[in-house]
């Protein structure tokens, strides 16, 4: 069984939606049939504790429960994961304040480090939504297998492994597309005007 | 720019990037699925041709205990009693065919003695799979795992089809001196007809379409002609022999 339910068993995004409109508290029901183990699966790779992961989930549901209405999510499993990585980074920056924990989160973001620089001069000149828009013009250019490398290793936060597994790839020739995507993005960003 | 301020950036990617993904990764574990379907369906066909064989075999084998004139069994063919032509009168010569027919027999059972079944067999089967191979490399885009298994099942295709045609050969031959032989013809054509009906709607994509099949069909069936066809021509070169069927 794949990791995203689909078929007879499962609502559609669109009747998910109208429920959440409704207020019927069946949308937050179907939303845990139809997307509990992706939601959970992203957690996972950034606060490892399964309770700790447990909360982000009913966070998620009750963050999505509120902001549906106004919001009506084109893509909700998007709209989802989006609140899930939210919360889920806040959890992990409060924990990693009490412990150091070592997760494929922070692996990951170790390895964008090469294409920052650690000054915070200008952290404040360009609004997230800017810089996460230049991101997603820049992969809307790759082509879909190279989209997927970035999103499952930098949003998801999949281990290397996991991703070699899926796409029938050895690690070494991963590793290769990831610099040569981290360098395009650099060069994309700084085609842009922003400064690294 | 900070780790924390990209880090957040790459959380609000816009939603059709994290749609995409995920439809990709639907699409990889579907591809994945269908993979695994037909790796098993490759290993039943797999079973099946050494199923045929075995059968073939023990059915051979049963048929050849009752079959006073087939003594050793399996893939060697019946052997040839030779009687000594009588003389003729005295003052008279021998008809000439006698003559030929006596050469040629002792012709074939000389090249016999140099070249056997095995020799002729593995290397029917080793270029009759390399075409097979070849020809199912160029109608589908495989990857290594396909490649690998269709080579498998291409080897195992063409053993069953020249193990049978060869039996069938013999079996047609014979069958005209012995009604033994008659369940023996009939247990090689099932096995041919089975390995080439096989290998044909496995090879193709779109198994409804007729065309394709009986292509599929004829360059399956032509590579063992082609295969036996090279073998004589090495042999007649090294060894000097006349070539003597396709069998």
């Amino acid at each position: 069984m794949g990791i995203l339910k689909s078929g007879k068993d499962t609502m559609s995004d669109e009747k998910i939606i109208e429920l959440y409109f409704a207020r019927d508290e069946r949308a937050i029901k179907e939303t845990d049939i139809k997307y509990k183990k992706i939601l959970l699966s992203i957690a996972r790779n950034i606060v490892r504790d399964p309770r700790d992961c447990e909360e982000c989930l009913n966070d998620t549901y009750i963050g999505t429960w509120n902001s549906i209405p106004p919001a009506r999510p084109k893509f909700l499993l998007s709209f989802l994961s989006t609140i899930m990585r939210r919360t889920a980074i806040n959890r992990f920056n409060g924990g990693k304040a009490q412990k150091r924990i070592v997760s494929e989160f922070t692996v990951s973001l170790s390895e964008l480090d090469d294409i920052i620089s650690q000054e915070n001069d200008m952290e404040k000149e360009f609004e997230k939504k800017e810089l996460a828009s230049a991101i997603s013009n820049y992969l809307r250019t790759l082509p879909k297998r190279e989209m997927y490398i970035f999103v499952s290793r930098y949003y998801i936060a999949d281990s290397l492994p996991q991703i070699s597994k899926e796409l029938g790839c050895s690690i070494s020739t991963l590793k290769r597309d990831l610099v040569k995507i981290k360098n395009g993005l650099k060069k994309h960003l700084e085609k842009e005007g922003y400064i690294l | 720019m900070t780790r924390d301020n990209l880090t957040n950036a790459i959380t609000e990617l816009e939603p059709d990037i994290i749609d995409n993904y995920f439809a990709f990764k639907n699409e990889l574990e579907n591809k994945k699925r269908k993979m695994q379907k037909e790796t098993m369906k490759q290993i039943g066909i797999a079973v099946s041709f050494l199923l045929v064989i075995t059968i073939s075999i023990i059915l051979g084998n049963i048929q050849n205990e009752f079959n006073p004139y087939y003594g050793d069994g399996g893939l060697s063919e019946p052997s040839f009693s030779l009687k000594p032509i009588p003389s003729p009168p005295n003052g008279l010569t021998p008809p000439l065919h006698q003559e030929n027919l006596s050469d040629h027999i002792m012709i074939n059972i000389k090249k016999e003695s140099i070249r056997g079944d095995g020799p002729l067999i593995l290397f029917k089967i080793a270029l009759s799979s390399l075409i097979m191979l070849l020809y199912t490399i160029l109608k589908k885009e495989y990857n290594k795992r396909h490649l690998f298994n269709m080579g498998i099942i291409s080897i195992l295709a063409s053993f069953t089809l020249t193990y049978c045609s060869i039996k069938l050969y013999y079996a047609i031959f014979n069958s005209f001196y012995n009604y033994f032989y008659t369940v023996e013809c009939l247990s090689a054509l099932a096995g041919s007809v089975f390995s080439v009906g096989v290998f044909s709607c496995f090879a193709l994509k779109n198994r409804t379409n007729w065309k394709k099949a009986v292509a599929c069909l004829i360059i399956f069936i032509l590579s063992v002609f082609i295969s036996a066809a090279v073998y004589n021509i090495l042999f007649e070169l090294f060894f000097d022999g006349v070539s003597y069927g396709w069998a």
